[in-house]
């Protein structure tokens, strides 16, 4: 176990090297942030706030919505596909099955080591400069709470997609497309930039019968208080679930990877 | 007589590989339907191997020694076959397996890529539970012979190959494995640096009884190091015993070619030394002698007594040439 920790420890020092990422990132994620305020202004000049499926939705909320979906983004995304399938690609993948741990484990950390570094350097400074310039409306307790329960959530699914889309270059060394496919789906599913209460309905049932809103629109809506703490804790369900689910399918494909690997190049 | 360590018995390993036809209606028409050829890299292949040998493992390029070692190590798993190495079949049992061992691929790096040499080192230490006490004292002794001190806080990325190699090959033996597995360990590298590995894998292989598996292209690392040699080729095992045999039979032969300042008058002499045969062109001279009946300094004395010498190299018998022997042997 102390192996893994390790791992994070040197995932989190090895981000030191590269400062000028930090800054960089800092300043996109800001840019963006200002991007999407100024869009709902527009939208909500004239009305003010709107009645949605799930209740009224003002300016403000969509205020709080992007912020802490910008947040939630800094924190959570890893770029664990290209590692995977990078090191498939190249053979790399032999220098870490010839280690005694798993590789999963070993990505695990390297992600939360990364993410953990981007909270430190990246999403701290986001959130005062966002508050500074807009403010934020903090949900209660219980809420808050549960937010916290369903964001760490939210990152396993995150990161177990990620993994399992990583593992699919065993077959096809290549999985750019995929991923690419899988991004589009998180961002019109999972609420990263539309909230799903502005969907049509047959989408926002469609959403229902996959994991990817349970990466943003979940710990957002518990947020901003939009669903009762009946519905709040039935999400967090849901969010154990595919967690569940998830593993399954990565247990059944790591099987069937490690039969068909070949290491590119010697 | 003991169990031995690792036993392979009758393992075969194919690969398919998509055929394509060239150019770019080629790259098309693949799109559509795909042909693949398999290719078997290794063969039907047996063998066993005790406790503290050393053993050098060679062939030519795509001979399939890697294919052999990559399934030793549990990270390709065989067709058909049995492996066990130390009463662990190493596909089934990844982690356990890894855990008894060691491996430097001579291509490629173990330690992560970011931070420095000593931190890679100490995180092998969580890795392999390695005592701290013994850890400490590993670290020591290797640092030592391989003579890591003076960049063991560098990162791995600003190393050079010799350095880099040193550390991997340090690494590979913090947690005193049973088992090594060295593929090309010296490839690339200077002289110097090559002799402080073959010296560094000798001491430990005589302190620890540790069992080395060596793969290599280079004659002399075989010859300073291995008791035991094994040959593959086009997937077969070739030869298995031990070193001495096989150049007495297939790698005596020696070239020496000289520069002179003038072409020697007289080569057919050369006879009478008992060379083997020899060519002239111009001022240019190749001789070839088998080593175990002629002196090679009787041989370059002859040609100093005649002509003043510009330049000489002193060529053994490669690894291609022994196996490219053996086949002839074979088919008389």
């Amino acid at each position: 176990m102390k192996v893994y920790i390790e791992f994070l420890k040197n995932a989190f020092q090895s981000n030191l090297a590269y400062k000028m990422n930090v800054f960089l990132s800092l300043v996109s994620s800001i840019v963006v942030l200002l991007v999407q305020i100024y869009f709902w202004r527009a939208l909500f000049q004239d009305i003010g706030q709107t009645q949605t499926n799930m209740g009224v939705i003002s300016f403000r909320d969509m205020v709080t919505y992007t912020l802490v979906s910008t947040g939630i983004s800094i924190a959570i995304s890893t770029t664990t596909v290209f590692k995977v399938n990078d090191r498939i690609r190249t053979g790399e993948i032999a220098m870490d099955l010839i280690k005694p741990v798993s590789l999963k484990g070993m990505l695990f950390c390297d992600a939360l080591g990364n993410n953990g570094f981007r909270m430190v350097f990246q999403l701290t400074p986001f959130l005062i400069v966002g508050i500074l310039m807009f403010g934020i409306r903090l949900p209660s307790e219980p809420y808050l709470i549960l937010f916290v329960i369903s964001s760490i959530n939210g990152m396993m699914i995150y990161f177990s997609i990620s993994y399992l889309i990583g593992l699919i270059g065993f077959w096809f060394l290549a999985v750019t497309s995929l991923s690419m496919l899988f991004n589009v789906l998180i961002n019109v599913f999972s609420g990263e930039m539309v909230p799903l209460w502005f969907f049509p309905d047959f989408l926002y049932e469609l959403s229902a019968f996959l994991p990817f809103r349970l990466i943003y629109f979940a710990p957002l809506a518990i947020f901003l208080e939009k669903t009762v703490l009946a519905d709040a804790i039935g999400f967090i369900l849901q969010q154990f679930l595919w967690i569940g689910i998830l593993a399954g399918i990565e247990r059944i494909l790591w099987m069937r990877a490690v039969r068909k690997l070949v290491i590119q190049g010697g | 007589m003991n169990k031995p360590l690792i036993s392979v018995e009758n393992v075969t390993k194919t690969f398919k590989r998509q055929r394509r036809k060239e150019g770019f209606l080629g790259a098309v028409h693949a799109l559509f339907s795909r042909q693949y050829e398999t290719i078997t890299a290794v063969d039907d292949v047996s063998f066993e191997i005790g406790r503290g040998e050393v053993l050098g493992y060679i062939g030519p390029n795509g001979a399939g020694k890697s294919t052999t070692i990559k399934m030793l190590v549990g990270i390709l798993v065989p067709n058909s076959g049995h492996i066990q190495v130390g009463g662990l079949v190493p596909h089934e049992d990844r982690i356990e397996n890894a855990a008894r061992m060691g491996v430097v691929f001579g291509q490629r790096t173990q330690l992560w890529w970011d931070i420095p040499v000593s931190e890679s080192f100490s995180l092998m230490r969580h890795m392999y539970k390695i005592p701290p006490e013994r850890f400490r004292e590993n670290l020591e002794l290797f640092s030592e012979i391989l003579g890591l001190e003076e960049f063991i806080n560098t990162p791995v990325r600003q190393l050079s190959l010799g350095q880099r190699m040193r550390s991997d090959i340090c690494a590979a033996l913090l947690h005193d494995p049973a088992i090594v597995y060295l593929d090309e360990p010296t490839i690339g590298l200077d002289v110097v640096v090559k002799e402080n590995i073959r010296d560094f894998i000798k001491e430990i292989n005589l302190k620890r009884d540790t069992t080395v598996i060596l793969t290599t292209h280079d004659m002399s690392d075989i010859e300073k190091l291995c008791t035991r040699v094994m040959v593959i080729d086009s997937g077969s095992i070739m030869y298995d015993g031990n070193l001495q045999q096989l150049k007495e039979r297939f790698g005596m032969d020696e070239t020496l070619d000289v520069e002179t300042e003038a072409p020697v008058a007289d080569p057919d002499d050369l006879y009478q030394l008992g060379v083997s045969e020899f060519q002239q062109e111009g001022s240019k001279l190749s001789i070839k002698y088998n080593k175990a009946t002629v002196n090679s300094t009787a041989v370059i004395g002859w040609v100093m007594e005649r002509r003043r010498v510009r330049d000489f190299v002193v060529r053994e018998t490669e690894i291609d040439e022994v196996i490219r022997r053996m086949y002839l042997a074979r088919s008389n």
